[in-house]
């Protein structure tokens, strides 16, 4: 895999892929790419960490794997399973044929009959495009899978008992998010660099919106961040992120709207906040001019 | 009186021996057979278990002595006549006099004795009828006086003193050890047949057969345990209970894997950490800067909003068992209170309020607070005693 020059290059290959990154992220990129280290990204929902995975697909042109994981997650879907049906017949053919026990078993535990599911997906590359491999929302999962991970992550093999380990010629790209709805364990962190990502400021949000969404009024753009961001230092139950924010920039684009007043914002604010006690408490300060309009 | 006399018959181990030697004359008086290898066995035997538990020790006692199942009647009534504390008042004449055995039991008229245990077997309501021979009614209620442990069982945990505490720590330590479970998608190998196959194991095992498959192995679905969340009050008017509970979050923190607490009075406390690092002297000395609001006032509402706002999501709320401990004194709002507890309730998998003095049986739910939350909480308990704790352990459990 080609080395990156400096953490400046990453941060301009991120914007040229419409992703505007802070130096912090930058650096967490860079190192990861140049050491190759999983890259574990954490923050509120909506900051954009799942994106990370997807530009840095496009950007290295290579395939993006990505495992989205819930609750109950196993090996079956997650690294491989065997083919049962396929197995059975074969099973049946070898039979007739009348072979050893030791030729069907040979036979029937085969890389044909081997279903790979994302993990090994990406660490089994045929041609040198080493994919990128996200982990997505890895709280979900429960405990036991992290310790699926922690030998694909330390090493890049995975271990099959009928076949063996199966090792990574060049280890992929491996972006690990969470929102944090629990701590993971310390061991999977161990292997990975972390990077916290924050709300962005006034200027990047900014910078976000009028490249995601293009064509949107400056003073309307303006006035958007500076609501969402008012927002995100008032008591609420979830802050909203930047998705939500890029969203209510297409929802008002999409209304043809020229100014943001009052009703409009009253309107549209379920596309920013998910909570109903929330969208009241905002609607509250938006009387009281609590936030400014 | 009596039971003070038991309590330190039994503290003094050399008299508990007496006693139990007493106990196994008693049982010969009715015909049980009794060797001296028997009393040796259940003399090492005790050593083992806690005989402060009823159960245990009756149990303990029942396999060493009683040999014919026939006999068991007379066993159990002997027992629970000797051991309800009844005659506990000769124990202590026979602990301190260094009278014999016989002297004892001479002494307390075992001929009527035997005669009520027999009696008994054949109509209980004669015993009563027949008790002029003692002074008091004998308790064949057999709930009792056991030992001191019993009546610390039923006080108040707002009256311990400091050796109560102590005492209660065993029982205590116990409720640590709750599970509560939860089905998970995770499946395991199952030794019965079960709805799922285990095709993988299926396979292997019958590659002798051809694909035939002939014996089949099954999966079943793995349980794990059920997240709890405990959110306990310590403020000024729980600060009789506080340590405790105190003691009771320790243990359960100590045991229990999947457990998170935080305890609150104006402002919320995650103590997790601090109580599984340090010991319960350390967990007190470091209290006092780790907890300001210590016996301070109360804001139920605040404290449950900074849960539910900042730690709900981190501790993974949903799908957990939420016990709050309050008595439900809230000097806050009573709005915010009944929107957080509504939202926590909505999060939890289901919500328990523990309220130590709901014990007595004049208990009102008076208190603003509990007025407020009670709509939103699944299940009210009392919690003033261990016998409280017992049963609150036991309904967690059948959770299941």
């Amino acid at each position: 895999m080609k080395k990156y020059r400096s953490i400046d290059d990453i941060q301009e290959l991120l914007f040229e892929h419409q992703y505007v990154a802070q130096r912090d992220l930058a650096t967490s990129i860079y190192l990861s790419l140049n050491l190759q280290k999983p890259l574990f990204l954490e923050g509120e929902a909506g900051v954009g960490k799942t994106e990370v995975g997807k530009v840095l697909a496009s950007i290295l042109d290579v395939p993006l794997i990505r495992l989205q994981c819930y609750e109950g997650l196993d090996v079956h879907n997650a690294v491989y399973e065997w083919d049962y049906p396929r197995q059975i017949l074969h099973l049946r053919m070898l039979e007739a044929n009348r072979s050893s026990k030791e030729e069907m078993e040979e036979a029937i535990y085969s890389r044909k009959f081997l279903l790979t599911r994302p993990l090994l997906k990406a660490i089994e590359v045929e041609d040198d495009r080493v994919p990128v491999l996200l982990i997505d929302e890895i709280d979900r999962a429960d405990e036991e899978f992290e310790s699926f991970l922690l030998e694909l992550l330390s090493d890049y093999q995975i271990t099959i008992p009928e076949i063996g380990t199966i090792k990574a010629d060049n280890p992929p790209v491996v972006i690990i998010t969470s929102n944090r709805t629990r701590e993971v364990h310390d061991a999977l962190k161990r292997r990975c660099l972390y990077q916290w990502i924050d709300y962005p400021s006034f200027e990047t949000e900014y910078q976000i919106l009028t490249m995601k969404v293009p064509g949107l009024e400056q003073e309307l753009s303006r006035k958007i961040i500076s609501i969402t961001q008012q927002l995100r230092d008032a008591d609420l139950f979830k802050a909203p992120g930047i998705a939500e924010t890029l969203d209510w920039g297409r929802a008002i684009q999409s209304m043809d709207q020229q100014i943001l007043d009052e009703e409009t914002i009253n309107a549209t604010l379920g596309v920013v906040l998910k909570y109903q006690d929330d969208i009241l408490q905002t609607r509250n300060l938006l009387e009281s001019k609590k936030i400014d309009a | 009186m009596r039971d003070q006399a038991f309590s330190d018959a039994s503290n003094r181990g050399g008299h508990f021996l007496q006693n139990l030697l007493h106990f196994t004359r008693l049982l010969r008086e009715l015909d049980i057979a009794i060797s001296g290898n028997q009393i040796v066995g259940l003399t090492e035997a005790i050593d083992l278990i806690d005989i402060s538990r009823k159960e245990d020790f009756y149990y303990t006692s029942r396999s060493f002595l009683l040999n014919d199942i026939s006999k068991r009647e007379k066993f159990d009534l002997a027992f629970d006549l000797f051991w309800s504390g009844y005659i506990a008042g000769y124990l202590e004449f026979a602990g301190s006099s260094q009278t014999t055995t016989r002297e004892v039991l001479d002494d307390i008229n075992l001929d009527a004795l035997s005669e009520k245990v027999s009696g008994v077997l054949i109509d209980s309501s004669l015993v009563e009828a027949n008790d002029h021979q003692f002074s008091e009614k004998p308790d064949l209620q057999i709930r009792p006086l056991y030992s001191s442990h019993d009546i610390l069982r039923q006080k108040d945990f707002g009256l311990y003193d400091a050796e109560d505490l102590r005492q209660a720590k065993i029982e205590i330590k116990k409720a640590g050890l709750f599970r509560i479970q939860k089905r998970t998608r995770r499946k395991i190998q199952s030794s019965k047949k079960s709805k799922f196959l285990d095709f993988q194991r299926t396979l292997r095992n019958n590659l002798n057969t051809c694909g035939e498959l002939i014996e089949l192995d099954w999966q079943q679905t793995k349980y794990k345990s059920r997240p709890v969340i405990v959110l306990c009050d310590i403020s000024g008017s729980m600060e009789q209970y506080s340590h405790v509970f105190l003691q009771l979050l320790y243990a359960l923190v100590q045991d229990t894997m999947r457990i998170e607490t935080f305890v609150f009075a104006t402002r919320l406390t995650r103590m997790t950490m601090l109580l599984r690092k340090n010991s319960p002297h350390q967990v007190l000395d470091n209290l006092s800067s780790q907890v300001p609001d210590w016996s301070g006032g109360t804001r139920i509402g605040a404290s449950l909003k900074t849960f539910n706002y900042c730690w709900s999501r981190r501790v993974r709320c949903q799908g957990s068992i939420v016990l709050i401990i309050s008595d439900g004194w809230d000097r806050g709002d009573t709005n915010l209170l009944r929107k957080e507890v509504s939202r926590l309730s909505r999060t939890a998998h289901r919500l328990y309020w523990l309220n130590p003095l709901a014990a007595g049986e004049e208990y009102q739910p008076l208190v603003k607070g509990i007025q407020t939350a009670s709509p939103y909480v699944d299940v009210t308990l009392p919690l003033a005693n261990l016998i409280n704790l017992e049963s609150v352990v036991n309904k967690l459990v059948n959770l299941n």
